[in-house]
Formats: structure tokens, C-alpha cells, sequence
């Protein structure tokens, strides 16, 4: 699969998944200036973790009017997949390709530590190789990662099967003591309506190597590698 | 100012006035506000019994150029809902003074 990382002035992990999709996954993986506007020949686009144009205003507001967000945009609707990592998630709200927006952590701190995951439910190639119900172990790393909607968002987005991760504990429970930021309905990530755009917080690209504490970041990138296509061309 | 420049002045668009928008935006009422709550808290710490409640906000002031006070409204209004508020969480309201 050939996959174009998006690097904002001020993205920090766009070469972190490069070095995971490149050399551990081999996939092609190409990082584009945000001044790009065409993304054919593409197969997937990655909007990764960071502080793009340093976080002023409000995380992601300003990068959502980088040229390449009308490419970006334009590939989504097209069923191309998309995931916002962290920042990128932010974007993504911001951008209105997402419902809702991250806000201040509710401990008001910057959060860096490894955090449970609960698939929850959501077609999407993005984790069609992840069982409803099944633990995830991937690492956060942020200051505005509180998701929040209003109520008739969350009903809705739960209506429709669009929350894919939960913060939860070792044994799958959603607790409060897992959730790291104050995020509503302990959300981690969500998916449009269609499924082919996912954002989260957490960071597969940093769990992609035993040597870094764990692999099971690399089961978002190989749902999409393997299954994804398959899904999207059927 | 030189003749020439008399002349293009004469001869260009209407004189804009420039306009300075005094923009304040808030979290939505619904939308909890940890900066707020933990500042209202310190300032309980300093002694200020009477503190009911903070939300923080923002505050920018945007100097602009405008045919007139309803052009420069209406760009102003753009703006917040365009960029400087993002309406999910945020509410704005601005005030608009000759510069």
C-alpha cells in the first residue's frame, strides 16, 4: 500500500510512522508538505501526532486551512481511508470531517503513558482486524485529548456504531480511573459515517516494536493492509 | 501627499475607515472548563470566599479596514465563526470602535 503522511509545520510524528509503515510493516510511505494538493496515487493518508503551527488559536484550527486539507478532504469523500492521529484527530474536528473536539485534558496535565483500549463497534478498515470487545494496548501523549460532544452527538454517534475505541482497563472495563483525560463516554476514537475516516488520540505508530514496549499499534495498520482493501474494493 | 497620489487616492474606491473589533470568546456553558474550575480554586486559596465561579475565555482585538461599520460587522462575525470560535464548544460576541 502506498500511504501519504501529512507533515505540518510543527507535526513531530510523522517520521515515527514512517519508520513503522516503512521498515517494520514495508509498506510504501511517502511525507508530504502540507502545501501538497494532490494525493492520487495515493492509497491511504495519515494526519499524524504533533503540535502543528503550535497549537495557537486552538489545536488543529490553523493546519485544517493548510492547502492539503482540500486534498485531504476530497480523498475522504471519496471512501479513500483517513486517520488522524493525536493532532491529526484534532484536525479532523476542526476540519468538520469528524463530530465534536478535543479539549483541554481534565487534569489540566500533559498526559504521556500507555493506555487500554476497547474495541468497541464501527465498520472500518481502519480496525477490521480487531475483534469487538478485544484489548489494545498503545500509548497516548497529550494536553487536549478530552473528547467532547454534546449529548446529542454522543447518543448519535453511539446510535450509529461510530465510537471504535473506549479508554478502559487491563481487562476491558470502562472505568474513570482509565480514562486519561476527562474524554465523554471514556472515547479514544471515532469514525465517520461512512467508517473510511478514524481519529484517536493514542498512537499505534509508537507501539510498533517490541524494542518501544509492544506491537499492538500495528494491528490498525495491518487491518487496513489486509483487510482494509479488500473492504473497500468490495 | 504629492499630486499624483492625490489623483490615484481621487480616482480608487471609497475611503475605507479602519475599524478595531474588540472579540471575546467563551467555552459553551455545557462544556466543562478544568482551567476555570482549577483558577476559581486558587483564588479560593487566596482568600476570595465570595468567588461563585470562573470560565476562561479568550480575547483578541483585530484592527480592520471596511467601507463602513456593517461591512466591517459582518466580517468580524465571519471571522469568529470562520476561525477564531470553533461553534462545537465555543461561544463569541465582539465589539466594533473606530480605530
Amino acid at each position: 500500500m502506498r500511504f501519504a503522511i501529512i507533515r505540518f509545520p510543527g507535526t513531530w510524528s510523522d517520521r515515527d510512522t514512517y519508520h513503522v509503515l516503512h521498515n517494520v510493516l514495508e509498506q510504501q510511505a511517502e511525507i508530504l508538505w502540507h502545501r501538497e494538493t494532490d494525493l492520487s496515487g495515493y492509497d491511504a493518508v495519515v494526519l499524524p501526532g504533533g503540535f502543528s503551527y503550535g497549537d495557537y488559536l486552538r489545536c488543529g484550527a490553523i493546519a485544517r486551512f493548510s492547502p492539503v486539507m482540500e486534498a485531504v478532504a476530497t480523498f475522504a469523500e471519496a471512501g479513500g481511508p483517513v486517520i488522524g492521529i493525536c493532532n491529526g484527530f484534532q484536525v479532523l474536528c476542526e476540519s468538520h470531517l469528524l463530530p465534536g473536539a478535543l479539549i483541554r485534558n481534565q487534569s489540566l496535565q500533559f498526559r504521556c503513558q500507555w493506555t487500554y483500549l476497547r474495541r468497541e463497534g464501527g465498520e472500518t478498515p481502519w480496525a477490521a482486524g480487531i475483534s469487538a470487545g478485544s484489548v489494545i494496548h498503545i500509548p497516548i501523549s497529550h494536553g487536549d485529548g478530552n473528547y467532547y460532544a454534546d449529548d446529542a452527538t454522543l447518543d448519535q454517534l453511539e446510535a450509529d456504531g461510530r465510537v471504535v475505541f473506549r479508554y478502559c482497563d487491563a481487562a476491558g472495563q470502562v472505568t474513570p480511573e482509565s480514562n486519561p483525560n476527562g474524554s465523554a463516554r471514556n472515547i479514544a476514537g471515532i469514525i465517520n459515517r461512512r467508517g473510511n475516516v478514524l481519529g484517536m488520540m493514542p498512537h499505534p505508530e509508537r507501539a510498533g516494536e517490541d524494542l518501544v514496549g509492544g506491537t499492538d499499534g500495528n494491528r490498525i495498520w495491518e487491518s487496513l493492509i489486509r483487510e482494509g482493501l479488500g473492504l473497500l474494493v468490495g | 501627499m504629492s499630486k499624483r497620489e492625490a489623483k490615484v487616492k481621487k480616482e480608487g474606491p471609497p475611503t475605507a475607515t479602519t475599524f478595531l473589533a474588540r472579540v471575546f470568546v467563551s467555552l459553551k456553558p455545557t462544556v466543562n472548563d478544568p482551567e476555570g474550575i482549577t483558577i476559581g480554586g486558587a483564588l479560593a486559596s487566596l482568600g476570595f470566599d465570595g468567588v461563585r465561579g470562573v470560565r476562561s475565555g479568550r480575547y483578541f482585538q483585530v484592527t480592520l479596514e471596511a467601507s463602513n461599520e456593517n461591512a466591517a460587522m459582518a466580517q468580524v462575525d465571519q471571522m469568529c465563526s470562520r476561525l477564531l470560535a470553533n461553534p462545537v464548544i465555543e461561544t463569541y460576541s465582539f465589539e466594533l470602535v473606530e480605530a
